[in-house]
């Protein structure tokens, strides 16, 4: 059974899902990440998990109260889809608010790609239960490792995450590197690879985690890394751009 | 993501699991939590120099300095790269990728975008910011380069309408695009900010985030009609030196609102904050009055500032310029201009702090940067073109100390002056093992960097 319907069938407080949650994306991607201490703050090891495992340490500003300016235009390319079409990202982007995050399926950073999963995860997941928001937000996860993550392997880490109905979430990845890079590039998502760890049957890379909110006309609106991606903070923000929408028509419909 | 290279470059992130019980220092820990850190031995100090008259190229220019032990030009300047002018070069700072150093001019306003990535030995000019004043909609003399995912966050010292200090944050995107400015507030415009004390000057200077608790400070320093005069005349000048910044804002970092203006009086430059989880305060000093002051939270989540130490004899007025503040948060570096001298304060208790330590470095001192581990630390002297002192006592060096935790020893020196660069002001460090790269003199091969970010504060 796939770890989310059983994360799904937990049916106690917030609290205690968060926890649940953190176990079984931990298990799920096999990261080293024995069990967690009482207070999510740490793993047995001392490694300080970031806030998106837990409760968020301030309350998010309200969505609306606050304004998200332009940052850039989010760009274009080539990608494919879980069965193995070719797509093009501004397509993909077209009609909703949009989470962009890129993993690799591999990584074992309890702070980097299974982090970004997760808080998308719960975040697409509490945006779908409120009303008058389900259809307006789209995920996109690009994988940079596309010699490892290929179609197959992401339509499976899609169909594992059980989150067809729920989420509209695309997993995607490219026909290679040199095909990735591009929009790597346009995006200045760091990727190194490890050179290091190579051997081990398996690709490893150096990368800052970062997730791209997107607006309906495809600027970028905020770039999070480790310390704000919390879901609290992505459905405010989410909501704050949906809100600005909203003025914006009204305003055109007064005249 | 992988910690893989803690030796050699990682992330805070790895560096407090590590080092947590562990003592360490780092003048890393002055830069944006955001990005990667140098932990181990860097291999490059890049120095952001002003251009003097009658001097070399009479340029502002970014020299970089071989500083690992291992390489044959340890020592030595094996780069320079003019900007074509003088500018009053001041600060820099990096991206949070760290592939480039963005550096300031607080005369010109103008911006130098410099490619660190491709041969770290080597910084091109990637790219020039012209028009700073206008697209921030006034602001004049970007100051600290402070790196925010995938943005900027850019403080200054003045504004175009009277060169005083009301001044702004500016954000800009790593492509070296506008994105939106944020005016400090003053009395005429608190901007939603609750005024606790006497003051709402509106005046800048540095930036420091603490992410765990969404929160932003700024300190403040004075406008452009201040730091371009001669510093003997402005002493001179009553009512100008009553234009000096007395706050620390406090920002919500998520809506860059400013929440809660507080008092400190007498310029407070520097802002370096704690980076233990559960230290939720800050240091900065006061030019003017020769104080450390923190800034922290309260049990109930609200934000005081409060004198702790003097620096020296503040009746003599030393000047202090840079702070440094160690990995553990029990050590803080304080440099004083006046005076040449570099102090450590032990700063356990952060609200007693108690210097245990100084040297004097040169006939006058402005900037200290520290590795990682706290064992190497590299002074400059200059402070502002029109501020430096005179003749003799103007002297510009680069010198690289070693720190055994009870002396600083010299290693090397390098007279800026007699090697025509200019006056030495600002230190960033740079390493191959950033960018997965190999020393070119080596065939060790330098594993790659974590990348890790923001957890530093959370």
């Amino acid at each position: 059974m796939p770890i989310f319907k059983t994360m799904d069938k937990l049916k106690a407080k917030t609290t205690f899902k968060a926890i649940a949650a953190t176990i079984l994306f931990a298990a799920f991607y096999g990261v080293n990440f024995t069990a967690l201490s009482a207070d999510l703050k740490t793993d047995r090891q001392g490694v300080y998990l970031a806030p998106g495992w837990g409760k968020l340490s301030f309350e998010a500003p309200a969505a609306g109260t606050y304004s998200l300016p332009v940052i850039g235009q989010a760009a274009d390319g080539e990608v494919l889809d879980t069965e193995g079409e070719s797509q093009s990202l501004a397509d993909l982007m077209d009609d909703k608010v949009t989470l962009l995050s890129f993993i690799y399926r591999t990584c074992d950073d309890v702070n980097g790609c299974p982090l970004s999963t997760m808080v998308l995860y719960t975040t697409g997941n509490k945006i779908a239960e409120q009303q008058g928001l389900k259809d307006k937000l789209r995920i996109l996860t690009i994988s940079f490792d596309p010699e490892f993550d290929t179609p197959e392997v992401m339509k499976e880490f899609s169909e594992s995450l059980n989150v067809g109905k729920t989420i509209d979430w695309h997993f995607l990845t490219s026909q290679s590197d040199q095909a990735i890079k591009p929009v790597l590039e346009s995006y200045q998502q760091s990727v190194v690879p490890d050179a290091t760890n190579a051997g081990e049957g398996r690709n490893k890379f150096s990368h800052i985690l970062r997730v791209y909110l997107i607006d309906r006309k495809k600027q970028i609106r905020n770039i999070y890394s480790m310390s704000f991606l919390h879901p609290d903070i992505l459905i405010n923000d989410v909501k704050t751009l949906l809100l600005e929408e909203a003025i914006a028509e009204a305003a055109i419909n007064k005249k | 993501m992988n910690r893989i290279n803690r030796s050699i470059v990682v992330s805070f992130l790895a560096v407090l699991a590590i080092g947590i019980s562990a003592t360490s220092s780092a003048d890393e820990t002055c830069m944006s939590p955001y990005m990667a850190k140098i932990v181990g031995q860097e291999d490059f100090v890049y120095v952001w120099t002003l251009g003097r008259e009658g001097l070399g190229d009479e340029q502002d220019k970014m020299v970089t300095v071989d500083v690992n032990p291992i390489s044959a030009q340890y020592g030595k300047v094996i780069n320079s790269v003019s900007v074509g002018g003088r500018n009053e070069a001041h600060h820099s700072g990096f991206t949070d990728d760290r592939k480039y150093l963005w550096a300031g001019g607080l005369d010109s306003s103008k911006i130098f975008i410099f490619d660190v990535h491709t041969d770290p030995a080597k910084p091109t000019l990637h790219k020039t910011i012209n028009n700073f004043v206008a697209k921030s909609g006034g602001v004049v003399g970007p100051h600290t380069f402070y790196a925010l995912p995938g943005r900027m966050m850019i403080t200054a010292l003045s504004n175009n309408a009277d060169h005083g200090g009301r001044t702004a944050l500016v954000e800009y995107s790593n492509q070296g695009e506008y994105i939106a400015t944020h005016w400090n507030p003053t009395d005429q415009d608190l901007r939603g900010a609750v005024k606790s004390g006497d003051y709402a000057d509106g005046y800048g200077y540095d930036v420091r985030v603490l992410p765990r608790r969404n929160a932003m400070f700024t300190s403040s320093f004075t406008g452009w009609s201040n730091y371009m005069m001669d510093f003997g005349t402005l002493l001179q000048d009553s009512e100008a030196m009553k234009r000096f910044g007395n706050t620390v804002v406090k920002w919500t970092l998520h809506s860059r609102k400013p929440e809660k203006i507080l008092d400190v009086p007498g310029a407070p430059l520097e802002i370096r904050c704690a980076w233990q989880p559960d230290h939720n305060y800050c240091f900065t000093t006061t030019a003017l009055t020769s104080k450390i002051w923190l800034i922290y939270e309260d049990d109930k989540g609200e934000w005081h500032s409060k004198e702790v130490a003097d620096i020296g004899d503040p009746s003599k007025i030393p000047l202090p310029v840079d702070i440094s503040i160690t990995s553990d948060d029990k050590g803080l570096w304080v440099q004083t201009f006046m005076d040449g001298k570099a102090r450590y304060f032990d700063i356990s208790d952060p609200f007693a702090p108690k210097q245990i330590y100084e040297k004097a470095i040169g006939s006058q001192l402005n900037m200290i940067s520290q590795s990682w581990d706290g064992k190497r630390a590299y002074f400059t002297s200059s402070l502002l073109k029109n501020w430096d002192k005179k003749g003799a006592a103007d002297e510009q060096f680069f010198k690289s100390y070693t720190w055994d935790g009870k002396d600083l020893k010299l290693e090397f020196e390098i007279d800026f002056k007699a090697e025509k660069l200019g006056s030495a002001h600002q230190m960033r460090f740079g390493a191959y093992g950033l960018y997965g790269m190999q020393r070119p003199d080596t065939t060790t091969q330098v594993e790659s960097p974590s990348v890790d970010d923001g957890l530093a504060s959370q």
